[in-house]
């Protein structure tokens, strides 16, 4: 006798679910929408109930919390499953986790926990495991059970993003090179009984993160989401009748997915889109590592390339058909992963007027080489970086989505991301220990430009759901450094007719501890490489950039009552002049800072995302009005944009005479410098054939041969290899 | 509700003179189930092109209908043959491969590395303008991005036929 709908067990549930869909082609089998054809507005009135539940329990449950992480930026979801563990509704936050909680329940069914150790009613269940579903190990998933009269009727989800857990460095994205170094692991664990969490976990929890107090009141706030909705889901069906309830949050699955296919089809060109993705990892000088790890001791470049084929039916098959071979490091996904990624995409670019569920799960189909680091096969990777990997994908795939809004005349739908460059600290904790987390003010970075704005200066990451800095006072508060400035940086975004949001810079000093370490997370995509490439001439973005300085004399600079340096390019001007510094250190890659005290300074650069069309295409009045703003100078303007400015009563003024012949003679210029294609393949070729490139990417292209015979089919054909050739 | 544009309004978001109050709200409101068909009148309109407009491609490219052939030409004239070709194997490049070609367009210390990146600008052989700018790994095949199905798009999704 289970403890599913009439007796079964939910291990027939899930069976006789994945059944349906595959027999019939419709989620559950429902060829018809009774409910919907029945009664639209009851179907839509239970809908808002159930929607309601879960954003309310969020916005309420979200200030027990005392991490800003949770409070501020908002990063936790909650949400509602069927039995099987497939996802109806959604509260806003992070959509990532549209896919890895239901893959969570999913595990727990399979692997049989309705046997042993149960589950009833007021238990708790926990994972941040990758094997399990989990995203990295920083997002704790909790699930709970819904049971009406004795029987399950489905589950409440929840999950928040830890500012740390207790990896060997204090960042939400440590560089874990395998699973032992990644810090404490929750496996399907129970942590809650009776609605109230077990004391062995919360002791395990002081023992083992570096903010106890912080995770441990999120531990609460999983709690309080999943028991509020688990108790509003029976009024709910208390008012619809137990029948109804079970009917419904099926129909609107089925509705979900139909609805997503007519969205595609309605907005999207049908066709093949592929793009190509990279993440440099220039490890060699990130000395802490190597000692973690044998194999974590070179630069590597991860590849990864992609085909979207969106169907005639209106579904997405993304294809992954080249990714390097799986290793000693944290850039790790896997296809439930990349769902995360692509979902949280999808919800804002494509699917945000749909009710996202596991319909619109189902009309996505995602494959990668087993293997890669896309597919890993050793349990024993870490995927502590991964939202590293997902940036470097789906910032591509937006810009794919966006090629194919543009195409379908969707101009004002255009949209470009960008990837996100963190800082993290550890820090002696007053009480003793090492205390230590994120520092999350990356969420209001810029975006990238869109087909007809700008993108944002500061106030845009896609990856986060409440896309703001959160509040200096409010980081100072929880870590020992204090704002010197947060400052935008002049001439640096990504050009184009429409540029890329402008580069953000926040230096610190830092303050009361004589011990705190910075890691930089330069950023999702380290500083050698930009992340993405730009739309139709827009230029990719520029590359972030941290830097600390030791033993420096900033006592004597603030109690002589000098004006400080406001941003990174006076501070490079002045160290070693004004600025005297025992030690320096510039980070172009991930890296952790030596010890710092107080009165040492650190500072990281966010960049903003890609340009949109030719820079020499900008609008005049917008470069005058960056002018003013002091987002670039007269010289760049003329040399990128081709804009002549003058300066007539202390004023700028476009010339737009000159600006005409300017941008002519740069067209010309354009044409007179390049080369046709044919001539640089020439040249490229013998590169190839003379081994004249770099180690690292030759061995990125050499290991991605191995894990895809249509990437190295498509390469030896493009450069007119021969078959013998060894690259 | 679906709603839809008079041209005029299209006509002017294509020349980016629609104010941001209108934008916005025709970001908010549901899509314009006509959308393409007015999005290709106005096109063709600002071309004066006699081949017929089939799926613009870019700011600067369109698939265009040349006498019965489908082929991708440029706003000033260049035609770059076949739709199913890659059209960037046909026009001018300029590669960015050293530091100091890094630093005409970032400033430092936000510029990228050679040895890991180098940035190809793909020129319009017939007016100058910047079509596409990659960046890549030196050594990585120049890629077709975009491959649209346009016989499923016309006949299944638009229900029309082949512009001709």
């Amino acid at each position: 006798m289970g403890i599913g709908y009439g007796g079964k067990t939910l291990k027939e549930m899930l069976e006789e679910d994945r059944m349906l869909f595959k027999e019939t082609g419709y989620y559950y089998g429902l060829k018809e929408l009774k409910l919907r054809k029945e009664d639209p507005v009851k179907l839509e009135r239970f809908y808002s109930r159930l929607l309601s539940l879960a954003i309310g329990a969020r916005e309420s449950v979200r200030y027990i919390a005392s991490s800003p992480g949770t409070r501020e930026v908002g990063e936790l979801v909650f949400a509602i499953y069927t039995p099987e563990g497939d996802g109806v509704v959604f509260s806003t936050g992070i959509m990532a986790h549209v896919q890895t909680l239901s893959r969570f329940i999913k595990w727990i069914i399979e692997n049989d926990f309705e046997e042993d150790p149960g589950i009833v009613e007021g238990r708790y269940f926990e994972n941040n495991d990758w094997y399990l579903g989990g995203l990295h190990p920083v997002d704790i998933l909790q699930v709970t059970p819904i049971f009406y009269r004795g029987e399950l009727i489905g589950w409440s989800g929840g999950v928040i993003h830890e500012l740390e857990a207790g990896a060997y460095e204090p960042a939400g994205c440590p560089l874990s090179p395998t699973r032992f170094v990644e810090g404490v692991h929750l496996t399907g664990d129970i942590v809650a009984e009776n609605d109230k969490l077990k004391k062995e976990y919360v002791e395990k929890m002081k023992l083992n993160v570096r903010m106890p107090e912080l995770f441990i009141m999120d531990a609460k706030v999983r709690l309080s989401g999943n028991y509020m909705i688990r108790e509003g889901v029976k009024k709910i069906i208390e008012e619809f009748g137990i029948d109804y309830y079970r009917r419904a949050i099926r129909e609107l699955i089925e509705e979900g997915r139909r609805a997503f296919m007519e969205k595609v089809k309605a907005l999207l060109i049908p066709g093949k889109y592929k793009a190509a993705c990279f993440i440099p990892l220039n490890y060699k000088k990130v000395d802490g590592l190597r000692r973690l790890h044998p194999l974590a001791q070179q630069d590597v470049l991860l590849h990864t390339a992609f085909e979207i084929n969106v169907t005639e039916d209106g579904l997405l098959r993304y294809h992954f058909y080249a990714a390097s071979p799986q290793g000693a490091h944290p850039l790790h996904a896997t296809p439930i992963l990349l769902r995360g990624g692509l979902w949280i995409t999808l919800t804002q670019v494509l699917a945000y007027d749909l009710r996202v569920s596991e319909g619109t799960n189902l009309c996505v189909d995602i494959s990668a080489p087993q293997g890669s680091i896309l597919n890993p096969t050793d349990k024993h990777v870490s995927t502590s970086n991964v939202w590293n990997v997902l940036c470097s994908i789906f910032t591509p795939s937006t810009r794919l989505l966006s090629q194919s809004l543009f195409s379908r005349g969707y101009i004002e739908e255009v949209f470009q991301m960008n990837s996100n460059d963190m800082h993290a600290v550890q820090m002696l904790d007053p009480r003793g220990g090492l205390a230590g987390g994120d520092n999350m003010e990356h969420a209001g970075a810029g975006s990238g430009a869109r087909a007809v704005e700008d993108g944002l200066d500061a106030g845009y990451c896609l990856w986060l759901p409440d896309t703001t800095a959160g509040n200096a006072e409010r980081w100072e508060e929880i870590y020992p450094e204090l704002y010197l400035y947060r400052s935008f940086l002049k001439n640096a975004y990504a050009p184009g007719r429409f540029r890329g949001g402008v580069a953000r810079n926040s230096n610190f000093l830092v303050w009361n501890t004589e011990f705190m370490q910075v890691v930089f997370r330069c950023g999702w995509t380290p500083g050698v490489m930009p992340v993405d490439k730009g739309l139709f001439g827009g230029y990719p973005p520029p590359t972030p950039f941290g830097f600390a300085l030791l033993d420096t004399n900033l006592k004597e600079l603030i109690e002589e009552g000098r004006s400080l340096q406001r941003n990174i390019y006076e501070i490079i001007e002045a160290v070693n002049k004004e600025i005297k510094a025992r030690e320096i250190y510039y980070y172009k890659t991930h890296d952790t800072t030596p010890a710092l005290k107080t009165f040492d300074m650190f500072g990281i650069v966010h960049k903003g995302g890609a340009g949109y069309g030719d820079p020499l295409d900008r609008d005049p009045s917008l470069i005058l009005r960056d002018l003013e703003m002091g987002l670039v100078d007269a010289e760049y303007a003329e040399r990128i944009h081709g804009v002549v400015l003058r300066q007539e009563d202390g004023r700028w003024k476009v010339d737009s005479e000159a600006t005409a012949e300017k941008r002519e003679a740069a067209r010309r210029e354009r044409i007179a410098k390049a080369m046709p294609v044919e001539e640089f393949i020439e040249l490229e070729r013998k590169k190839i054939l003379d081994k004249d490139l770099p180690e690292h990417i030759l061995r990125c292209y050499r290991d991605c041969f191995k894990t895809s015979q249509r990437f190295k089919e498509d390469f030896y054909n493009f450069w007119g290899l021969g078959e013998d050739f060894e690259l | 509700m679906p709603t839809s544009y008079p041209e005029e309004v299209i006509r002017k978001l294509i020349k980016r003179e629609l104010p941001w109050e209108d934008l916005r709200k025709m970001m908010s409101e549901f899509k314009d189930t006509d959308r393409f068909e007015k999005y290709i009148k106005v096109l063709q309109e600002l071309t004066g092109w006699k081949e017929k407009i089939v799926l613009p491609l870019s700011e600067h490219l369109m698939i265009v209908n040349k006498d019965g052939k489908f082929i991708i030409k440029a706003l000033c004239g260049q035609e770059l043959g076949d739709y199913r070709d890659n059209w960037k194997l046909k026009v001018l490049i300029y590669v960015r491969d050293t530091a100091e070609k890094f630093r005409e367009i970032y400033p430092e210390p936000l510029t990228p590395d050679p040895e890991w990146c180098e940035i190809r600008e793909f020129i319009c052989p017939g007016c100058g303008t910047l079509l596409d700018v990659d960046v890549v790994p030196p050594g990585y095949p120049i890629i077709k991005e975009f491959e649209p199905d346009i016989e499923t798009f016309y006949t299944k999704w638009l229900k029309k036929p082949l512009p001709e």
